[in-house]
C-alpha cells in the first residue's frame, strides 16, 4: 500500500504552527517513513498536487480572497482537512479587527498609524482582497481540529502519527490548550 | 438538621436535610462542574453548568440550588447531563469574545477549564463580533464586558459580601450588561473599589491592572498573612513571583472578614510610588550621601549617647517583636518614647464584636471612628447590618461614604436610640480613638452589647500594651530617632536637632533627616500584631529579605551594644 500523502499550507498565520511542526525534530524522520509530504510552504513544492492527498493540513485564519482560494483548493484536493492552531480553529488574534467595520480596521492599520507615511491599503483583485476574519470552519468543512497557539510539537506529532496510522485523532482533555 | 440518605450515581450518600445536591456531592468527593456558583455568595442556579439528572423521570436541575431529600436519586455524568452541559458551554462561547490567546485570565479561567474538561476542540456555533464596552474608568481594575458571561457573581459579591449594592444588571437578553448604579462609568459610581467582584470573577471580565499578564495561578506563590493596613487585621493571600508581591487575593476561609477586603488593603500596597531606601545615608555638606552600615550605626550610637534630651518614636505598623527591640534600646537610653503614627483606643468596656454580631444587630452605633479609608471593611459590616434591618447611628465619625445610609446623631440621640431598644435587641458599638470613654461605659450598662474597637494603625494595641502611646507633639530634643518602618506618614510630631530616620521608603521625612537607615517592608517580616481585644495575629514573610537589607530588630539590637561602648 502506498504511503498516505500529506500536504500543508498556510493562510493568515504567523508561521508559528509550522515552526511547531518543525519542532517535532527527529521524530519527523519517523513520520516521513510512514507518510509522503507532497508540498508545504516551507518546501520547494508549495501547492498540493491536483491528484489529491489524504491529509490537508491548514494553519491560519481566512482573512482575504487569497486565503479563501487556498483553503478551498485544499478542501478540493484533500480527503481529510486538519485545522491546526487557534487561528484556523477559532479565527485567531485577527478576529479582534472584526469589532470594527473592515474598512475602518484597514485604514487604522495601513494609513492612520503614526509611523505610516503615505500609506496604502493592499487589495489588488488579481492577488488578494482583504476580508472579514473567519475561522477555517466558517469557510470550508473541517474534519479535525487541533487548537493551540501554537499546538505543541508533541500534539502535532500525535495528530500526524494517528493520521499516518489511519486513525482520526481524539483530542481528549489533557491535549487541549487554547493558548 | 435531620440526617438522610440519597443516591448520587447509584452511590449511597449520607447527608443532612437543608443541603443542596452540590454540597452533598462535594462532601462525598463527587465533582460536579460549576460556573456561576461561588461559596462566598448565594447560589443562583443561573448558568446551568451544574445540571444533574433527577431519576426516575430524568428532569435536569441545577445541583447548586436543588435541595436533597430522603431517597433522592441523581446522576451527575449521564449522557443526557453531559450533552446538556456541552450545549450550555457552546452557547456561552457563541456570545462575546472568548478568545483565550489574548485574555488576561488565560490559564486561570473557569470557562476555559470547563471547555477543556468537556473536550471542546472547536466551537459549534458562529460568534457575533459585536463589540462591548471596556470600562477602564476605575483606578485599580478594568471591566471588559466583551469577556463577561453574565454569571452575576460580581453582582452578588457586591450586594452580599461588601453590601454596597453598586452592581446590577442592565438591558435584557443577549444585550445584558453588568452595570454600576444607573449605568454610569464604574469610576463615577458608588463603587468603593473593594475588589470583591474582581476576586470572584471566573473569567477575564474583571481584570486587575497591576497583575494582568504577570503570571497565572500556577506561576504565582500563595502566602497567607495578615493585612497591615488597619487594626481589623483581615487575612489576605499574598500572591508573589520571584520574591515580588504581584497581587493580594481574598482569603475566603479565614480572618475576621472571611474574604472581604477593602481598597486600601487589596490595592494600595501594590501602588506605592515612594522609592525604597536601599543603603544607609548620612548628611554631608547638606546632601544625604550613601555610607556603610558600620559608619551609619556608629554615628547614630554616638549621637544617641551624647544627646542630653532624646525622643524616640515608632510607627504603629511595627510588629510586637520590633516594639520590644525598640523599647530595649530606648528605655536603656532613657528616651521619651511614643508613637510616630497611629493612635490606640481605650479598652472596650464589654465583649469584642465580630462580623457575626453585625449580621444580628438591631442597632449599630459608631462613635468617633474613621470609616472611610481606614477600616472600610467595618463600614461594609455596618452596611450588611443595615441590609439585615439594623439602624445605623454615626456619632462624630468620619464616614462620608456611609452618609445618607445612616441616621446621623449626636451623643444624646445615640443614647436615646439605645434606650428604645427592647431587651433582646443586640447592640454593636464601633468606636475609634476619639470616642468618649464615659459614653462607651454608659452604652455597656444596658447589656446585650458588643464593641468593635478601631485604633489607628495595625498594631496600635500592641504598642499600647508596651506603654507606647500617642507622642506629645512639639518639643525639640537634641536628637530624635524615628522608626517609621514602612509607614508613608511624613509628618512626625517631634523634630530633633539631630534627626535619625529608620524607614523603608524615601519620603519627605527621610529627605529632612541627618541619618537614614533602611527598614524592611511588611512583606519581608515575620512577627505578630496584637489586635484590639488582645488577640495575636501572625505576620508571615511572603518574600525573601533582599541581600542588601538588614532586619530592623538586628539594627536596633546592634544599637544597644554600640551605645554602651559610646558611653
Amino acid at each position: 500500500m502506498a504511503k498516505p500523502k500529506i500536504a500543508t499550507d498556510w493562510l493568515a498565520a504567523c508561521a508559528g504552527c509550522h515552526m511547531s511542526l518543525l519542532d517535532v525534530d527527529e521524530r519527523l524522520i519517523e513520520l516521513i517513513k510512514k507518510v509522503e509530504l507532497t508540498s508545504s510552504p516551507i518546501t520547494d513544492l508549495k501547492v498540493p498536487p491536483e491528484s489529491g492527498v489524504d491529509v490537508g493540513w491548514l494553519t491560519g485564519a481566512v482573512n482575504s480572497s487569497d486565503n479563501e482560494h487556498v483553503a478551498k483548493r485544499m478542501r478540493a484536493r484533500a480527503r481529510i482537512v486538519v485545522a491546526c492552531g487557534d487561528c484556523a480553529v477559532f479565527g485567531g488574534v485577527m478576529r479582534m479587527r472584526n469589532y470594527w467595520p473592515l474598512q475602518k480596521a484597514l485604514e487604522t492599520a495601513y494609513i492612520d498609524t503614526p509611523s505610516t507615511v503615505e500609506g496604502k491599503i493592499p487589495g489588488d483583485p488579481d492577488i488578494m482582497v482583504p476580508q472579514v476574519d473567519r475561522a477555517l470552519g466558517e469557510v470550508i468543512k473541517v474534519d479535525v481540529y487541533v487548537p493551540g497557539c501554537p499546538p505543541s510539537a508533541d500534539l502535532i506529532f500525535y495528530v500526524l502519527n494517528e493520521l499516518a496510522e489511519g486513525r482520526i485523532p481524539q483530542l481528549d482533555t489533557p491535549k487541549l490548550d487554547y493558548d | 438538621m435531620a440526617a438522610l440518605t440519597m443516591f448520587i450515581n447509584g452511590q449511597e450518600i449520607e447527608t443532612e436535610e437543608g443541603r443542596t445536591v452540590l454540597e452533598a456531592a462535594t462532601e462525598a468527593g463527587i465533582t460536579i462542574p460549576t460556573l456561576c456558583y461561588h461559596p462566598a455568595v448565594t447560589a443562583s442556579g443561573g448558568c446551568r453548568m451544574c445540571l444533574v439528572e433527577v431519576e426516575p423521570r430524568g428532569q435536569l436541575h441545577p445541583a447548586c440550588t436543588f435541595p436533597v431529600s430522603p431517597g433522592l436519586r441523581v446522576q451527575t455524568h449521564s449522557d443526557k447531563v453531559v450533552k446538556a452541559r456541552r450545549y450550555v458551554l457552546e452557547l456561552l462561547f457563541s456570545e462575546r469574545s472568548h478568545y483565550c490567546m489574548y485574555c488576561a485570565a488565560d490559564g486561570d479561567c473557569e470557562l476555559q477549564t470547563l471547555a477543556y474538561y468537556h473536550g471542546m476542540d472547536h466551537w459549534l456555533y458562529p460568534r457575533s463580533d459585536i463589540p462591548r464596552v471596556v470600562d477602564a474608568s476605575r483606578q485599580y481594575f478594568i471591566m471588559d464586558h466583551n469577556r463577561c458571561i453574565l454569571c452575576r457573581r460580581c453582582i452578588r459579591a457586591c450586594s452580599e459580601v461588601a453590601a454596597v449594592h453598586t452592581l446590577g444588571m442592565g438591558q435584557r437578553g443577549a444585550e445584558s450588561l453588568v452595570v454600576a448604579d444607573l449605568d454610569v462609568p464604574f469610576g463615577e459610581s458608588t463603587c468603593i473599589s473593594c475588589g470583591s467582584c474582581l476576586d470572584v470573577c471566573p473569567v477575564g471580565a474583571l481584570v486587575d491592572r497591576r497583575s494582568a499578564f504577570m503570571g497565572g495561578d500556577a506561576d504565582l506563590e500563595r502566602h497567607g498573612t495578615v493585612c497591615a493596613q488597619c487594626s481589623l487585621g483581615c487575612s489576605i493571600i499574598a500572591r508573589t513571583r520571584s520574591d515580588r508581591l504581584i497581587r493580594i487575593d481574598s482569603d475566603w476561609d479565614n480572618g475576621p472578614s472571611a474574604g472581604l477586603l477593602c481598597r486600601v488593603g487589596r490595592f494600595e500596597p501594590l501602588h506605592v510610588t515612594a522609592p525604597r531606601i536601599r543603603t544607609p545615608l548620612v548628611r554631608e555638606g547638606g546632601e544625604l550621601v550613601p555610607c556603610s552600615w558600620d559608619e551609619a550605626l556608629s554615628l547614630v550610637a554616638h549621637r544617641l549617647s551624647a544627646a542630653d534630651s532624646l525622643a524616640a518614636l515608632i510607627s504603629a505598623r511595627a510588629t510586637n517583636e520590633e516594639l520590644v527591640a525598640f523599647n530595649t534600646v530606648f528605655s536603656h537610653l532613657q528616651a521619651d518614647t511614643g508613637l510616630f503614627d497611629g493612635r490606640p483606643t481605650v479598652a472596650a468596656p464589654g465583649p469584642q464584636a465580630t462580623m457575626r454580631d453585625f449580621d444580628t444587630a438591631a442597632l449599630v452605633v459608631a462613635v468617633g471612628a474613621e470609616l472611610d479609608d481606614e477600616h472600610e471593611v467595618a463600614a461594609c459590616w455596618m452596611r450588611r447590618a443595615r441590609d439585615n434591618g439594623a439602624r445605623l447611628l454615626l456619632v462624630e465619625c468620619r464616614a462620608d461614604r456611609l452618609k445618607g445610609q445612616d441616621h446621623g446623631a449626636e451623643v444624646e440621640e445615640a443614647e436615646a436610640a439605645v434606650a428604645q431598644l427592647s431587651g433582646d435587641d443586640r447592640l454593636v458599638v464601633v468606636y475609634g480613638p476619639r470616642a468618649d470613654a464615659r459614653l462607651l461605659e454608659r452604652l455597656n450598662e444596658r447589656g446585650s452589647v458588643a464593641f468593635l474597637s478601631l485604633p489607628e494603625g495595625v498594631n496600635a494595641a500592641g504598642a499600647a500594651a508596651l506603654g507606647l502611646e500617642e507622642a506629645v507633639a512639639g518639643g525639640a530634643p537634641d536628637a530624635a530617632y524615628i522608626y517609621a518602618t514602612d509607614s508613608l506618614t511624613a509628618t512626625p510630631p517631634v523634630r530633633g536637632d539631630f534627626q535619625i530616620v529608620h524607614s523603608c521608603y524615601r519620603t519627605e521625612l527621610t529627605d529632612g533627616a541627618d541619618v537614614v537607615l533602611p527598614a524592611l517592608h511588611w512583606t519581608e517580616k515575620e512577627g505578630h500584631f496584637t489586635g484590639p481585644s488582645g488577640d495575636l495575629r501572625t505576620v508571615n514573610r511572603v518574600v525573601a529579605v533582599p541581600q542588601w537589607a538588614r532586619d530592623d530588630r538586628d539594627v536596633l539590637s546592634a544599637l544597644v551594644g554600640l551605645t554602651e561602648v559610646s558611653r
